[in-house]
């Protein structure tokens, strides 16, 4: 009989203990929480890197990456506030690779952090540029001349000398010679989903119309129009009658540059956008809709320049033409439909002369309708192409992967309360830029394990 | 005395089940993330048999 007793003492303290395990997945008592998956069994928390296309079946517990980006998702049993996700790993030929946090489902856009900068880990490593810590936050100067970042940020050098990597830097940026014109600004490219303009407001309204259409009226979706300045939201508006044009308009704003976000799916059209602003530029890209006015001339100063379209009537040749440099026009080809083409570009400012619409085009900088309006108040960021050559110094929140053999960890860390999270699930986006399959190119990254600590 | 045994693992294994599925369908995915199901009703479902048998002799 007491055999029996012990069995059961045995049977039921071991539901227990599981009960107490499952329960401290919900409410984690303690406040912290982690996991880790090795690619040796399937993990029902850590799903697996999709899509399948981009990675290479698991191999002695590893996953080789040959694809950007790829995508998991972390299940878990309530919200949190932060996350550690640490990544242990050997790559090939990857100047940067980086971690996303899905921020918003409905765009897909991820706020991203650095896991590895080749161009930094370098310069720190050969300690051929002067090294400033502080923190994560790190200030690389080729030459000596600041002895701490609080010196550095207090008094900037010249803006053009400066890159940056996960560092938001925020300047006040006046333009002496401005003058504001009463004339309104009208154009009327079509232009299709989200867009964010850069606009310059000194002693004036600020004032956009803004005319938009829904391709298809059944379709769900929503369009938000968010006024920022200095990065903070100072007006935000929801725009549910398509039909009426939309007024955005402030009173005598501050001086300075203004962002203005238009935050939309493909499915809606801006038909036409009326200012009272003449100095103004589209941030990161310009999707191009159907029955423009062509060809279309636009300026960049995008150190490297993509192209994509979804039509076969658009595949065309693409004419790069370098602006105060004779005779250098690159044909920046798109060939196929659907793909992503790629473009380095060889001077600061660049001219495209686009012969069809319904395409888009992307970039790591600014993008103008003339000029005159490429004014950029963007420091320049850390890419694959930046080149060393035309900087001085290099600010960054980065921490330099540890060394553990052949491989590197590296931790980065998100804010959560801000993440995406749907179904239980927070999505995740590994991206190496310029890492294509297919490409004939020997570079990729072996995921040998992720790790996530999770704080309440 | 194995009559005993048995009988012993297949209550508990009934019981566990039982709040499984319970916080399963409070909060889908909780148990399944960690335990198999199907593995815990199979060893239940052969705890059973065993114990039928036993009775029956």
């Amino acid at each position: 009989m007491n055999f029996l007793k012990s069995l059961r003492i045995v049977l039921y303290s071991l539901l227990i203990i599981t009960i107490l395990f499952l329960l401290n997945q919900v409410v984690v008592p303690f406040g912290k929480i982690s996991y880790k998956y090795n690619f040796c069994k399937k993990d029902n928390l850590i799903t697996k890197l999709l899509p399948q296309d981009r990675v290479k079946p698991i191999k002695n517990c590893k996953q080789k990456i040959i694809g950007d980006p790829v995508y998991f998702n972390l299940k878990t049993f309530r919200k949190f506030k932060k996350i550690k996700l640490g990544i242990k790993y050997f790559s090939k030929n990857t100047p940067l690779i980086q971690i996303g946090s899905l921020i918003d489902g409905n765009l897909w856009q991820y706020d991203l952090r650095p896991v590895k900068c080749q161009l930094i880990d370098n310069l720190v490593r050969s300690n051929n540029w002067n090294l400033i810590k502080d923190g994560r936050t790190i200030l690389l100067q080729r030459e000596k001349k600041y002895k701490t970042i609080n010196n550095f940020l207090n008094h900037l050098p010249n803006k053009n000398k400066i890159a940056l990597l996960n560092y938001n830097l925020k300047k006040d940026f006046i333009l002496p010679y401005y003058k504001s014109s009463r004339v309104k600004k009208v154009l009327n490219c079509k232009l299709q989903g989200r867009h964010q303009i850069f606009t310059y407001v000194a002693n004036e309204n600020l004032n956009w119309t803004f005319e938009f259409k829904k391709i298809d009226y059944n379709k769900k979706g929503n369009l938000i129009i968010n006024l920022y300045y200095k990065d903070e939201l100072i007006k935000s508006d929801k725009i549910n009658n398509y039909a009426n044009k939309f007024i955005l308009f402030v009173k005598k704003p501050k001086s300075g540059f203004y962002k203005i976000d238009i935050k939309c799916n493909d499915n809606v059209i801006i038909k036409k956008i009326t200012t009272q602003q003449h100095l103004f530029n589209f941030i990161g890209g310009i999707r191009f809709w159907k029955n423009n006015k062509l060809p279309i001339n636009i300026y960049t100063n995008s150190q490297v320049v993509y192209g994509q379209t979804t039509n076969p009537n658009s595949l065309q040749r693409i004419k790069i033409e370098s602006i105060g440099k004779k005779n250098d026009i690159i044909d920046f080809n798109i060939n196929k439909t659907y793909k992503l083409f790629s473009q380095p570009t060889t001077a600061t400012t660049t001219k495209l002369l686009i012969k069809k619409d319904d395409i888009i085009i992307k970039g790591d900088g600014i993008f103008a309708f003339s000029i005159k309006q490429l004014s950029n108040p963007l420091f320049q960021k850390i890419s694959r192409f930046t080149k060393i050559n035309n900087l001085d110094y290099i600010l960054a929140n980065y921490k330099i992967p540890e060394k553990l053999g052949n491989e590197e960890y590296a931790k980065v860390e998100f804010d959560l309360s801000k993440a995406y999270r749907e179904n239980g699930k927070y999505g995740f986006m590994i991206s190496i830029p310029g890492l294509r399959v297919n490409d004939k190119i020997d570079d990729w990254i072996k995921i040998d394990e992720i790790n996530v600590e999770l704080d309440k | 005395m194995f009559y005993q045994i048995i009988k012993e693992i297949y209550r508990a294994l009934l019981v566990a089940i039982i709040i499984f599925i319970i916080m399963e369908i409070i909060e889908p995915g909780l148990v399944i993330s960690f335990i198999s199901l199907n593995l815990l009703l199979i060893f239940w479902f052969i705890s059973g048999i065993i114990l039928l048998l036993v009775t029956y002799k």
